[in-house]
């Protein structure tokens, strides 16, 4: 943008396990040399398809330019990444960074406020904006001399249990770059969808299944709890909920420190009591897997592509009393991808089959926005340009027609590796003459009464704007002068520009 | 030190070359002096205008200043003001304005020519200012325009240029000054309201949150005003593109923003129901669904405008926008049935909202769907509804009884889940038992068959042990009750009446007072009363051709017409009083025994209320109704007295002097119950006997020796009288026998003794007497003279009521505990019969103490005879006295004091 770099978001993909997991960092410089490339790294949230390879890009490729985050994300970031990490290691795959170049990685980051204006250099401001989809999750507002962006970052605009929508001021913009991973769905009221979820879930129990929820342990985990505890709370539920692991625990932890980054609800309720005092969640013990009876579990990671919720999927699914829930999106690869095709033998790893038998819930909570959302954000900022990306290519193609029949603005959808340019607003400094500056400053009123056009037959104008000419002589400077001015100098007596 | 403080003020003034603020407030410090002469004042309006443009602030400040505090200077203020702000058009802006405003909140100068030509020059210097360059002033003057008697036209054209103001606030007041333009002038040109609303329609964009929401509610108003204007055939469309303008900003990211758009929506009045469909649901409805008169872009473009606006609204993260669109839903709802019925699946989402304001107002959207008559539960929605019934916040739990009671059921069970939700939220919430019964009752009228099928149910389980199992306490009982009340006054066909057996009503004679409170709104008590009886006289299959007669629905409100009742009151009282007395023999028992005493007491509280409810004439009293009472008393002590000595809990000794005093009162009563009763059936007699002993042996297994003696005769007493003993006369017998001197085993005994039923004679007469001083108005001030040491004469009038011949009365004087005196009542010395004698009679008192007053209480007491004779020595009764009347209290004083 006008001649910098910004790096927004720095992640991984979920679904290789070698080097193409990175981004190919060589394309950024060849020689390495990334800090006087990039003018600062962006990051949006704590996901790990957002920061997965953050710490290997400043540790490893050595990178020490100035990086960006709120400051509920640069809390939650080292948990996320180190429990990847673990993953990793326990899987056998050679570790790419240690949990020290994470912490050595978070040093280098500066934390943000929502609506902080950041000035990164001389140029280029940064300001973060709320975008509900997880805690701390901002979309990025950056203005570079008169060219101004903004990168959403994955964001949600309707509040949920915990979290806000997505709230930005309405900003005159060049560029609009929106993630689209829903961009061709439109989901009815939230309402039905829990509704959905709690009758799943309560029937499983009352007949004496097992819920396994598998999911990121920030994010849905609390949503879901949240909801799930309303409701044991309501029906007098005494079924256990059980949370996997510590990271849950110790992210909740985080969640009720940060109650400034929630929903209104939760800020409201927080004079009374904190929302995320679960009143009916234990932590699980890997002993209980086998134990009788009804519960319900939230183990990580959300799309069953290892771990502990992988785990437990190998025990609990041959049974058919047993229920899972799947996410709204998996990712290609992982085993939460293939059981949404509603195949009943799942391959698990090379060397094991899993017959699945117990009941599917897709969960329709997402917390990313959908096709209406999107659409209403990019009418409400009216850029001059969008470009779509996070989502699948015939998603987008959609989406790209819809915005450019309906709100006729320039929209692209680059894939990987390709660039996109196009001119950016440049405003042009002009001097302006004293008696344009004077006539500026007092409204002058101009009567139009045109029964020819349609539109309104009665308008009021103010014409001190308009009588301003700009002027421009050679050698000179531009120069902006009041319409008289210019009719003294012309000698004419009436001018159309 | 006035004319020095002027004349400093004069001097700094002329002399200062920098501005200060030093004269200045020496000129107010002499102004806001009341003692200042007006001499000085005027002196100093003189100065003031003499050189305004230093500093015209300070100046019209002070001028301004003058005219509060003098208002016979206003006149002069007013000219001096105007000939500034006219005269020196280079003044400060902020002081020209501060001119602007003194000059219209003075009063006008009498002299009402100038007025026309004074208007003229306040809006030219207000228009000036306006367009002046000073921003703050301009935004003032904008707010406050209604203030300047500025012509609407010029007004209307100035606020419509200033919504172009690079100043967001100044457009913010110019699109205020719009709408309260809008409201105040009648607009007719089209092209001119036109020109407005598309205006306002462009500002919906504008950058600024306070600018948008000025101007969502400016195309409101204005919109409305177009649409009115235009003809009839393209109203629709302008109202439809009106409602997508609004539809549009309910996305926006402003909070105040969505509030004021769902507003707006909820004020808009006519729309196309397509659209109305459309912001029902996110996903855009087919074009083809909806019958082609729309042509495709423009369709889909309001079509996307609008969808989803109210589902985007109800999931809002702010409370405030919740409400405001739950309230806004109104108006789709009742437009038709379809919208109605999807309109309410949504709002049945909204009732599991986390916000009290959010539930009560879909609530209230609810009950406005049901008043409109599109109302339709459906099963899935029933059991989200009915959980507002319980829900902590009282004034929803009214709200949503509001709806209930305009709810249909289409079949059965739901309704049988309606009313027993109704029956639960009244076990929950005892407070609201009224209005839950008025609830019960209304839908138990609209759908009688459905009631009456309820009542049958539910009373067939009763009927073998004969209601036994009911307890005439509880709420779920009133409730079943009043449903089986309504089922008979149903809305629906009448044949459904003979369903419902007579004994029902007999028992809601019991809890009428509780039934009556429920509907109040509907009928009084009496009717309510007449109807129970009038209900459960007639056995069997009846017909009821006076049904309509008894309830005839009179706009909406129903009034009931007595139907001629057949019985007299008193058989009805009668009645009422026999199942009180079954019941307590019913109930006594089993609850003394599970030791739930606090229940037992508040049904025989409850029922006492009832009965009163019966005594309609103070001064009659009729003799059944009140022994029956009386008796409810007993009853209420004895089952204090007994969980006091039985109650394994308790500590008895601690309250030992609570159980003293109980147990003293209960005696007076029963012996109350014993003679002041003539007429008792021998089994009356048995049963008060027993309960005496009852009494005595609660006492023996507490305060065991000094009544053993007492107890162990009236014990033989007794025995000889009756013929067969209960368990528990046998058992004290033997307990009396063995002569041991242990409390404890009185309480075998005791658990032997279970509560008989009483059974009435219905020809009992109460003794009773009336006592009245001659002396009008005795008191202390009107006391009755006596001597000391010398007796004093008492002219008493008494009046004696259902006195047999040979009894024993007493005059019971007491001057204090121990000073008592007793004069014996002649019964001879009467007029009159046995019902009822006069008599007047000259009381003497001997005792008179050397005092200067005193205070005589008496009272008229009957001997009992039957009870064992008392070791009173002295002239006075042998036996105990039952006393017939309230104590009289007499007054005297010294003669010395007359």
């Amino acid at each position: 943008m006008n001649g910098k770099r910004i790096m927004f978001d720095c992640g991984m993909h979920m679904g290789y396990a070698d080097h193409r997991r990175y981004p190919d960092f060589s394309r950024i410089s060849k020689s390495g040399d990334f800090d006087n490339v990039l003018s600062c790294i962006i990051i949006t949230h704590f996901h790990l398809d957002h920061i997965g390879a953050l710490p290997y890009f400043t540790e490893v490729c050595g990178y020490n330019g100035p990086i960006y985050m709120t400051y509920p994300t640069k809390a939650l970031a080292p948990l996320m990444l180190d429990d990847y990490r673990k993953v990793m290691v326990g899987r056998g795959e050679e570790q790419q960074f240690t949990n020290e170049n994470i912490l050595n990685c978070m040093k280098k980051v500066t934390a943000v406020d929502i609506k902080q204006t950041v000035q990164v250099d001389k140029d280029l401001l940064i300001r973060p904006y709320y975008a509900g989809h997880v805690l701390g999750a901002a979309m990025f507002y950056a203005t570079m001399g008169d060219a101004a962006m903004v990168y959403t970052g994955d964001y949600n605009m309707t509040p949920d249990r915990h979290l806000g929508a997505a709230q930005i001021d309405r900003l005159h913009l060049d560029l609009l770059i929106t993630e689209s991973t829903y961009g061709k769905t439109i989901r009815d009221s939230k309402y039905a969808r829990e509704r959905e979820f709690l009758k799943a879930v309560h029937n499983c129990v009352a007949n004496g299944g097992k819920v396994l929820i598998p999911t990121f342990a920030l994010g849905r985990a609390q949503e879901l709890c949240i909801l799930l505890d309303d409701y044991w709370e309501r029906m007098n539920l005494k079924v256990p909920i059980y949370f996997s692991s510590g990271l849950t625990i110790q992210a909740n932890l985080y969640y009720k420190v940060l109650i400034s980054w929630t929903s209104q609800k939760v800020k409201d309720t927080y004079a009374t009591r904190n929302a995320f005092n679960f009143k009916n969640v234990q932590s699980f013990e890997r002993s209980l897997i086998h134990a009788p009876g009804p519960c319900v579990l939230f183990a990580t990671p959300g799309m069953l592509s290892g771990g502990f919720s992988l785990e437990v999927f190998k025990h609990w699914a041959p049974c058919e009393s047993n229920l899972i829930t799947l996410p709204g999106y998996c990712v290609a690869g992982t085993v939460g991808h293939k059981l949404s095709d509603k195949t009943t033998k799942v391959d698990v790893d090379k060397d094991t089959q899993i017959d699945v038998r117990c009941k599917i819930h897709r969960l329709s909570f997402s917390p990313h926005t959908d096709e209406k959302g999107i659409m209403d954000l990019v009418k409400f900022l009216s850029p001059k340009n969008v470009i779509l990306v996070h989502g699948e290519i015939k998603n987008m193609d959609y989406l790209k027609g819809r915005i450019e029949s309906e709100l006729g603005l320039q929209c692209y959808y680059p894939s990987n590796n390709e660039t996109v340019t196009f001119p950016t607003t440049h405003f042009v400094k002009a001097d302006a003459s004293a008696s344009f500056i004077r006539s500026s400053l007092t409204p002058n009123f101009k009567f139009v009464k045109d029964v020819t056009t349609e539109t309104a037959p009665v308008q009021v104008l103010d014409e001190r704007v308009t009588q301003g000419i700009l002027t421009m002589e050679k050698g000179q400077k531009l120069k902006i002068l009041h319409e008289d001015e210019v009719l003294t100098i012309t000698g004419t007596e009436h001018i159309e520009v | 030190m006035e004319q020095e403080l002027f004349s400093n003020f004069e001097q700094t003034l002329k002399n200062q070359t920098k501005t200060s603020l030093k004269p200045f407030s020496v000129a107010r410090s002499l102004i806001i002096n009341p003692s200042t002469t007006d001499q000085t004042i005027s002196s100093i309006i003189q100065t003031l205008s003499q050189n305004p443009q230093l500093h015209s602030n300070h100046v019209i400040t002070l001028l301004s200043e003058i005219s509060l505090v003098r208002p016979h200077f206003s006149a002069t203020v007013t000219a001096v003001i105007r000939s500034i702000s006219f005269n020196h058009p280079d003044i400060l802006p902020r002081a020209a304005a501060l001119a602007l405003y003194t000059l219209v909140s003075l009063p006008l100068a009498s002299d009402s020519d100038l007025i026309p030509a004074y208007s003229e020059m306040t809006e030219g210097l207000f228009l000036s200012l306006c367009f002046g360059s000073s921003v703050p002033v301009r935004h003032r003057l904008l707010l406050d325009a209604e203030r300047f008697d500025v012509r609407p036209s010029i007004l209307l054209t100035v606020f419509l240029g200033f919504t172009k103001d690079p100043y967001p606030y100044v457009r913010k007041a110019a699109l205020d000054g719009l709408i309260g333009l809008c409201n105040r002038v009648v607009f007719k040109d089209g092209g001119m309201i036109k020109g407005c609303y598309l205006r306002g329609v462009e500002l919906l964009s504008d950058t600024e949150d306070c600018v948008r929401c000025s101007a969502v509610r400016m195309v409101c108003q204005w919109g409305k005003l177009l649409v009115e204007i235009s003809e009839d055939k393209s109203k629709r469309d302008s109202s439809d593109a009106l409602y997508v303008q609004l539809c549009s900003m309910v996305r926006d990211m402003s909070m105040n923003v969505r509030i004021e758009a769902f507003n707006a929506l909820g004020k808009v009045e006519m729309v196309s129901q397509y659209l109305l469909m459309q912001t029902l649901s996110k996903k855009v409805i087919e074009e083809n669904k909806i019958s082609g008169i729309f042509s495709g872009k423009h369709f889909l473009s309001q079509a996307l405008s609008v969808a989803g606006a109210f589902l985007h609204g109800l999931e809002d993260e702010f409370y405030e926008v919740r409400s405001s669109a739950c309230y806004s839903l109104r108006m789709p709802a009742i437009f038709s049935a379809e919208l109605a019925e999807k309109v309410f699946g949504l709002l049945m989402d909204v009732l599991n909202d986390d916000s009290i304001v959010v539930r009560l107002g879909a609530l209230e959207t609810m009950h406005h769907i049901a008043v409109s008559g599109h109302l339709k539960v459906q099963e899935m929605h029933l059991h989200m509804f009915l959980g507002t019934l319980v829900d902590m916040n009282s004034s929803i739990r009214i709200t949503s009884r509001k709806v209930l009671r305009l709810t249909k059921f289409d079949n059965m069970p739901m309704f049988k889940l309606a009313v027993d939700s109704l029956i639960h939220s009244l076990e929950m919430y005892p407070q609201d038992e009224p209005d839950v019964l008025f609830v019960i009752f209304g839908i138990g009228r609209n759908q009688g068959r459905f009631a009456a099928s309820i009542t049958e149910e539910t009373f067939l389980e009763m009927e073998p042990c004969l209601a036994s199992n009911w307890d005439f306490n509880s709420s779920r009982t009133a409730a079943n009750l009043t449903l089986a009340i309504s089922a008979s006054l149903s809305h629906e066909m009448q044949q459904h009446l003979y369903i419902i057996p007579p004994t029902i009503f007999s028992y809601a004679v019991t809890m009428l007072g509780r039934i009556s409170n429920g509907l109040t709104e509907v009928m009084d008590r009496s009717t309510l009363l007449s109807y129970l009886s009038h209900c459960s006289s007639s056995t069997g299959p009846h017909y009821i051709e006076a049904e309509d007669d008894v309830a005839t629905e009179v706009n909406g409100q129903i009034t009931i017409s007595l139907v001629a009742d057949p019985l007299e009151p008193h058989d009805l009282e009668y009645n009422n009083i026999k199942f009180v007395l079954a019941d307590i023999a019913e109930i006594w028992q089993p609850l003394t025994k599970l030791g739930c005493t606090s229940e037992l007491l508040t049904v025989l509280r409850h029922w006492k209320e009832e009965l009163r409810t019966h005594i309609t004439d103070s001064c009659q009293p009729d003799s059944i109704l009140t022994f029956t009472l009386q008796y409810l008393r007993v009853m209420k002590l004895l089952s204090k007295a007994w969980w006091h000595t039985m109650c394994p809990l308790d500590p008895i000794y601690n309250r030992i002097w609570d159980v003293g005093y109980i147990l003293q009162k209960l005696e007076t009563k029963l012996r109350e119950l014993r003679y002041r009763f003539i007429g008792l059936s021998k089994e009356e007699e048995l049963h008060l006997e027993e309960l005496t002993l009852v009494v005595c042996t609660l006492r023996l297994s507490i305060f065991y020796p000094p009544y053993h003696a007492s107890a162990l005769k009236k014990l033989f007493m007794y025995k000889e009288t009756s013929t067969e003993h209960s368990r528990f006369l046998t058992e004290l017998m033997k307990t009396l026998q063995k002569e041991e001197s242990n409390p404890y085993n009185f309480r075998e005994p005791l658990e032997l003794f279970s509560l008989k039923q009483l059974e009435l004679s219905r020809n009992l007469r109460w003794m009773r007497a009336e006592l009245d001083i001659q002396i009008q108005d005795n008191d202390w001030v009107n006391p009755i003279p006596f001597v000391a040491g010398l007796p004093v004469g008492i002219p008493l009038k008494m009046k004696l009521h259902n006195t047999p011949a040979g009894t024993k009365l007493w005059l019971k004087m007491s001057r204090s505990t121990d000073v008592v005196h007793y004069v014996f009542i002649d019964l001879k010395e009467f007029e009159g019969f046995d019902e009822m004698r006069e008599f007047k009679y000259m009381a003497p008192f001997y005792k008179t103490p050397k005092a200067d007053s005193f205070v005589l209480v008496l009272i008229i007491g009957m001997e009992c005879l039957a009870e064992e004779a008392s070791c009173y020595r002295g002239y006075g009764p042998s036996h105990e006295l039952v006393y017939l009347c309230k104590e009289k209290e007499v007054f005297f004083s010294s003669v010395k004091n007359t």
